[in-house]
């Protein structure tokens, strides 16, 4: 009995009271700029060329401040996410879009033949390796864009995937999030795909603990939050107090990683401070609650981001419980992505 | 042997009066086809004037001038204004560059610039519809073969002059192969035909590829036939993927109907933005189709296969196909489409269009559904917002009063004249009833005892046979039939003078036949034997009996009447009028005519 404590839950414990330091020391000093994708915004007008309400935001001032980069027509961005060696990447209606020179211009990677890009992810050990989650499927390119090659082989045969999660320990390990449950990769490189889970349902969001590889969340729709403890083999479902069951995002506390919250439609963000088990709603000062988007802030995870499907985004000091109005009145900030600054 | 040289003599006699009859027949068929080309040119001549002579500042107004060559200056300086705000995306692309063809020869070095810095600094949204990626690449493959050799840098999308190209003309050939094969997605739209139109003259009139103008001609052509044969006095009639109001009650209003006054003569001139670019073309009508748009002598079943938009989740397939039924006569048609969700938002899933009582020649129904669910089905967006996102440029999408759009719980059931509609809406639908418009216009509405709701649009008579209680509520310009029944249809009936001499005679007729129906949940069903005497069973959704057989539509071909031949997958369109044949052969890019 004794042992089962010592295992479960003293070392465990121990060993991430450890880490904390090591963690903080890491992040500590280091900058971070927070990237806001808006699709579109009830101040937009269709055809309005200058009025840069809509695409690509990004702060370096911890949301103090945003300046909006690349085009500024409605080009419907969904996700921006920058890659290890600075290349800035675009989800959009009109393909991937990729910078090279920190927004000063962008390139549509793509072709006619992908469309409707709601996520993109970079390989974080090989920049040039990216992944495409589109309303079609999942596109990767090895060359920076260059060239693409669809990578449907064994998703529904409406493959719609809403995100992408690349194994942190393996990054040919993929987890593709579609409307017919989770896949996961098989083969080299993820040229095949199989079912891995939550069969039926429409999977909105897939996150990875950032500590233990084997832990993966999913947020669903109309389902709630599921857990899986075993590298996606199995799923567990985790609602426990979670009164909003459609999930667009969750993001874990790098620091302390039993602090989840997640992004409710209808119910604005919920938290979580032993990894699911139990969940709170957190709203005070949300003046929207259907949050599709968030973000911590690596250095201080107490600060937070929501953003929302046509109120903007808001911002949390205190981990979540309470937030203020940040920016993008009437906006859908679809995407909210966080990256270290290059030195 | 004197009879058989007498009989020689008659027979010669008789064969050099039957050439002389073909001959002066096929000349009296020129001369009528050479009139007609007088009368394109005048409403071709009419129409660019109106945008030659007009200050507006629009891409359409600097086009015809510099296609008419009088005002040179004043477009030159318009399209610089112009050019200092770029806007409109792909709305943009294709009058933008259509007016650089017509004036680059004539406009200023300076504008000349313009033009091509404008392709380098405002970045264009692709779209999410068929109709958009059309003008979209067209308009990027004729602005990159313009533009040859530049750098990604000096394109708004980072792509060179040659990638562009390539991506543009692989794009407009996979549309035409899948519109050849499996059909059109934003099939038979009177308010969505320019967008397809526009950007196939511009490349039949400036591609740089002999094979990229032919294939614009080409599907010019097909577009044109498709829309001739369900055409009726400058109407687009038949069920239709997408339709606005107010064209779906006032059919005149509609864009095609500007295309039918320019192409067929028919109906009424519309001086709008849509049909510069047609006026200002050197595209002629072949004669076949002008002859098939406007012959209506003989009344005939026209079927025709096109497919669903883009399905992208809570489906099996990507692009099930739509089966189209029309019976087209020359007072009125009767047209539908067979299936559910074929076009969220603006699908007409079927109607009576007649050539009396302008401007309102329209009585139709619908269940007027709405939900984020079906909107999800085509686009990415999260379906619990996408009612709301979607209608702030859609106002009417989610009213329960609205006159446009499909639903699910929605199936119909044609042969010829004769249409059997059913509906099972589930409890907790948006909505819960279904609508029937009915316009003023209508020369005489009679209430029936027999059930039957009977009316006359000049020639054309039609009967309602409502299965369930309705209120009749009077609105502006028509009444509207209210039937707040889940489990509910009709029977509707169109016929004309050619086979009744009047209503009194079609009211008789129609005073026995009652159909026998079942209106309970899951199982809702009808039989009916019209005044021909031809049976229909059709069971919700989709089991149908004509005669006790059972009907096959999925075995419908492409296109099948007597006009139009395609069979699916061919990329072949065979076009018949009488002695006249015209095969459009995509597959070798060859036209040949009999």
């Amino acid at each position: 009995m004794n042992y089962i404590l010592f295992r479960n839950f003293i070392l465990p414990v121990s060993a991430f009271v450890l880490l904390i330091p090591f963690v903080l020391y890491a992040n500590a000093g280091e900058e971070y700029t927070i990237y806001m994708s808006v699709l579109s915004s009830r101040h937009h007008q269709w055809d309005n060329i200058d009025n840069p309400v809509i695409g690509i935001f990004r702060s370096s001032d911890i949301g103090e401040t945003w300046e909006h980069i690349g085009w500024r027509g409605y080009i419907r961005t969904f996700y921006t996410e920058t890659g290890p060696d600075g290349t800035i990447w675009a989800a959009c209606g009109n393909g991937v879009l990729r910078s090279g020179d920190n927004g000063k211009s962008f390139t549509i990677t793509t072709g006619w033949e992908i469309t409707e890009v709601l996520k993109v992810r970079v390989d974080p050990g090989s920049p040039g390796t990216v992944y495409a989650a589109t309303a079609y499927g999942v596109f990767t390119s090895a060359d920076y864009g260059q060239s693409w090659t669809e990578m449907n082989a064994g998703l529904p045969v409406l493959p719609f995937t809403s995100d992408l999660l690349i194994d942190q320990n393996d990054s040919s390990v993929l987890f593709a999030a579609t409307e017919e449950g989770i896949y996961r990769s098989i083969d080299d490189g993820g040229i095949a795909w199989k079912p891995t889970g939550l069969k039926g349902m429409g999977i909105r969001v897939l996150v990875q603990h950032p500590q233990d590889a084997s832990v993966l969340f999913a947020g669903t729709e109309d389902h709630g939050i599921f857990k899986s403890s075993d590298g996606g083999k199995t799923w567990e479902q985790r609602n426990s107090s979670l009164e909003h069951r459609t999930v667009y995002s969750i993001v874990i506390n790098p620091v302390d990683p039993a602090i989840l919250y997640a992004g409710t439609h209808g119910g604005g963000v919920y938290k979580t401070s032993d990894g699911g088990e139990n969940w709170k709603q957190v709203v005070d000062g949300l003046t929207n609650f259907d949050v599709h988007s968030l973000v911590i802030l690596p250095s201080d995870p107490g600060i937070i981001f929501a953003g929302t499907l046509n109120g903007g985004l808001f911002r949390s000091a205190d981990g979540g419980e309470s937030w203020e109005f940040n920016s993008q009145d009437g906006g859908q900030v679809w995407g909210l992505s966080v990256t270290a600054v290059q030195d | 042997m004197d009879i058989l040289k007498y009989i020689l003599k008659r027979l010669s006699f008789i064969l050099s009066l039957v050439c002389a009859l073909v001959v002066i027949s096929q000349a009296m068929n020129t001369d009528e086809y050479d009139r007609y080309l007088a009368g394109y040119k005048e409403r071709a001549e009419f129409l660019s004037m109106a945008f030659d002579t007009s200050s507006n500042l629009t891409y359409y107004s600097v086009a015809a001038k510099y296609a008419g060559g009088t005002y040179i200056d004043e477009a030159d300086s318009m399209l610089l204004e112009l050019l200092k705000d770029p806007r409109g995306d792909m709305f943009w692309m294709f009058p933008v560059i259509g007016a650089y063809l017509y004036g680059k020869e004539v406009m200023s070095p300076e504008v000349r610039d313009a033009v091509r810095n404008s392709w380098k600094t405002y970045a264009p949204y692709r779209g999410d519809t068929e109709n958009h990626w059309c003008m979209y690449y067209t308009s990027l493959y004729l602005a990159a073969e313009q533009w040859p050799d530049l750098p990604g840098q000096e394109w708004f999308n980072g792509k060179s002059s040659a990638e562009n190209l390539q991506k543009a003309r692989e794009y407009i050939i996979h549309w035409i192969e899948i519109t050849t094969t499996i059909g059109q997605g934003e099939f038979d739209s009177p308010d969505y035909l320019p967008e397809y139109m526009i950007p196939m003259l511009l490349l039949a009139d400036f591609a740089k590829d002999p094979a990229m103008r032919k294939r614009g001609k080409m599907m010019a052509d097909y577009l044109m036939a498709d829309f001739a044969v369900e055409h009726l006095d400058g109407q687009y009639v038949g069920g239709f993927s997408r339709i606005t109001e107010p064209g779906v009650y006032e059919p005149l209003r509609s864009n095609s109907s500007a295309y039918a006054y320019l192409y067929f003569g028919t109906g009424e001139p519309r001086i709008t933005q849509w049909i510069l670019f047609p006026a200002l073309s050197r595209y002629r009508l072949p004669e076949i189709i002008y002859r098939i748009a406007v012959d209506r002598d003989e009344a005939y079943v026209h079927k025709e296969r096109k497919r669903v938009r883009n399905v992208i989740r809570y489906g099996d397939e990507i692009n099930p196909p739509v089966y189209k039924y029309t019976y087209m006569t020359g007072d009125y048609a009767l047209g539908s489409l067979q299936g559910g969700i074929l076009q969220p938002i603006q699908q007409q899933t079927w109607n009576i269009r007649f050539t009396s009582g302008r401007p309102h020649t329209a009585v139709f129904g619908l269940h007027p559904y709405w939900s984020g669910y079906e909107l999800a089905m085509f686009f990415p967006q999260r379906k619990k917002t996408l009612v709301a996102d979607v209608v702030p440029s859609k106002q009417t999408y989610n009213q329960p009063d609205k006159w446009t759009g499909g639903s699910p719980y929605e199936r119909t059931f044609q042969h010829k004249n004769t249409l059997l509609v059913l509906y099972d809406i589930p409890e907790g639908t948006n909505s819960e009833h279904i609508s029937g418009f009915f316009p003023k216009t209508l020369d005489e509405v009679i209430h029936g005892d027999s059930g039957w709701i009977m009316m006359r649009a000049g020639n054309t008579f039609i009967g309602w046979y409502p299965f369930r209680e309705y209120d009749w509520i009077e609105e502006e310009i028509n009444w509207r039939l209210h039937s707040p029944y889940r489990q509910n249809g009709y029977i509707v009936e169109v016929r004309s003078t050619d086979e009744y001499q009047s209503i009194a005679d079609f009211v008789s007729a129609l005073q026995d036949a009652i159909p026998e129906t079942n209106l309970q949940q899951n199982e809702v069903e009808a039989t009916y034997r019209n005044p021909e005497g031809d049976k229909l069973q059709f069971t919700f959704p989709d089991r149908r009996y004509l005669n006790n057989s059972p009907v096959h539509i999925e075995d419908y071909a492409l296109f099948d009447g007597p006009y139009l031949q395609a069979e699916v997958g061919s990329q072949m369109l065979t076009i018949r009028y009488k002695d006249m044949v015209r095969v459009l052969d995509f597959n070798t890019l060859k036209i040949s005519e009999q």
